[in-house]
C-alpha cells in the first residue's frame, strides 16, 4: 500500500517556509497537482522567497565552481599512493 | 565470495580527489585534516578488506568508511556534536528562528532575504572558499554530509535517503533547514 503523504497544506495557511519545503521536494522528487498550485501561485506572489530561491541558485553554482577547484596535490596523492603499496607488502 | 573485486593500486587514481573533495568541504577547508583522512580511509579498508562483502561498490565502501572517518574526527575534536534526527529540532536553526509561525510561516521580519547587487554577487564568487567554509562551521556534520552528497557527489535522493535511514520528508526537511541557514549566513558576510 502506498504510504500516506505525512505533509498536508491548506492553501490559506500555506506560508513562505511550506514554499521552502517544497523546493527542495520539486528539486528531488517533483511535486504533485496540488502541490505545484500552491508552490507556483506562492512564487508569484511573494517576492522574498523569490529572492531566495535566486540566492539558493548562485550558492549552487558557487558550491558547484569550488568544488571543480579542490583536487588533491599530486605530491600528496604520490605519497599515499606509496604508503598503499607499501601496506600491501 | 565478493563479487566486485577490490582493486587498492588503483584507488589512489580513481578516488582520491572525489574523497578528497568530500572531506575537505566536511572540514570546512582544512586541507591537511582532509589529506590525512584520505590516507587513514585508505589504510582502514586495506586492514578491514576481508569485510568486503561487494553487496556495495568498491566507492560506495570507501565513502562509508571516510564518513566514520569525518564523524570520529569532529568527535575527537569536539568542534560540534553528531547531530542525529532525533535531535534536529534542538539545533539552533529551527525553522522558527527564520519564519514567523503567528504569520503562517512568512519569512521574520529579521531574516527576510535581500537583495543581492552586482559587486556583492561578485564578492562571493571572489571569496567563495572563504565565505563557504565559514558558513559550512555553522552545519551539523551530518547535514554537511548531505548537502555535500546532493551537490559535490550529485547524488539522487532515494540513495542518500537510505545511506543516512532517513525518509524523503526528513531529507527536504534537512536540506531546507540548511539552505536557509547557509543563505542568511552568506548574506551577512557579503553585507
Amino acid at each position: 500500500m502506498k504510504p500516506r503523504e505525512e505533509y498536508k497544506y491548506k492553501w490559506y495557511l500555506f506560508g513562505c517556509k511550506d514554499a521552502g519545503y517544497l523546493h527542495e521536494k520539486k528539486q528531488d522528487k517533483g511535486l504533485n497537482f496540488g502541490e505545484k498550485l500552491l508552490y507556483y501561485f506562492h512564487m508569484a506572489s511573494c517576492h522574498l522567497c523569490r529572492k531566495y530561491v535566486k540566492h539558493l541558485e548562485l550558492i549552487k553554482k558557487n558550491i558547484l565552481d569550488y568544488a571543480l577547484d579542490i583536487k588533491l596535490d599530486f605530491n600528496k596523492k604520490e605519497k599515499i599512493q606509496k604508503t598503499i603499496q607499501n601496506n600491501l607488502k | 565470495m565478493s563479487e566486485i573485486q577490490l582493486n587498492p593500486l588503483k584507488w589512489t587514481d580513481k578516488y582520491a580527489d572525489d574523497m578528497y573533495r568530500y572531506a575537505f568541504f566536511c572540514l570546512n577547508g582544512d586541507a591537511d585534516a582532509a589529506c590525512d583522512l584520505v590516507q587513514d580511509t585508505f589504510l582502514s579498508a586495506l586492514e578491514k578488506k576481508e569485510t568486503f562483502k561487494g553487496i556495495a561498490s568498491e566507492k560506495t565502501w570507501l565513502f562509508a568508511i571516510l564518513k566514520n572517518k569525518i564523524s570520529d574526527h569532529y568527535r575527537k575534536k569536539k568542534i560540534r556534536k553528531e547531530t542525529s534526527l532525533d535531535d534536529i529540532s534542538e539545533e539552533g536553526t529551527s525553522v522558527h528562528y527564520f519564519y514567523n509561525p503567528q504569520k503562517n510561516g512568512r519569512w521574520h521580519k529579521d531574516h527576510e532575504p535581500k537583495e543581492w547587487n552586482s559587486s556583492e554577487i561578485r564578492l562571493l564568487e571572489k571569496e567563495k572558499y572563504s565565505i563557504l567554509h565559514r558558513c559550512l562551521e555553522l552545519l551539523p556534520v551530518k547535514w554537511k554530509s548531505i548537502l555535500a552528497e546532493t551537490y559535490l557527489e550529485c547524488k539522487k535522493g532515494p540513495e542518500i535517503c537510505k545511506e543516512h535511514d532517513i525518509s524523503p520528508s526528513n531529507y527536504w526537511v534537512i536540506l531546507h533547514r540548511c539552505k536557509v541557514q547557509l543563505r542568511e549566513c552568506i548574506e551577512k558576510k557579503l553585507k
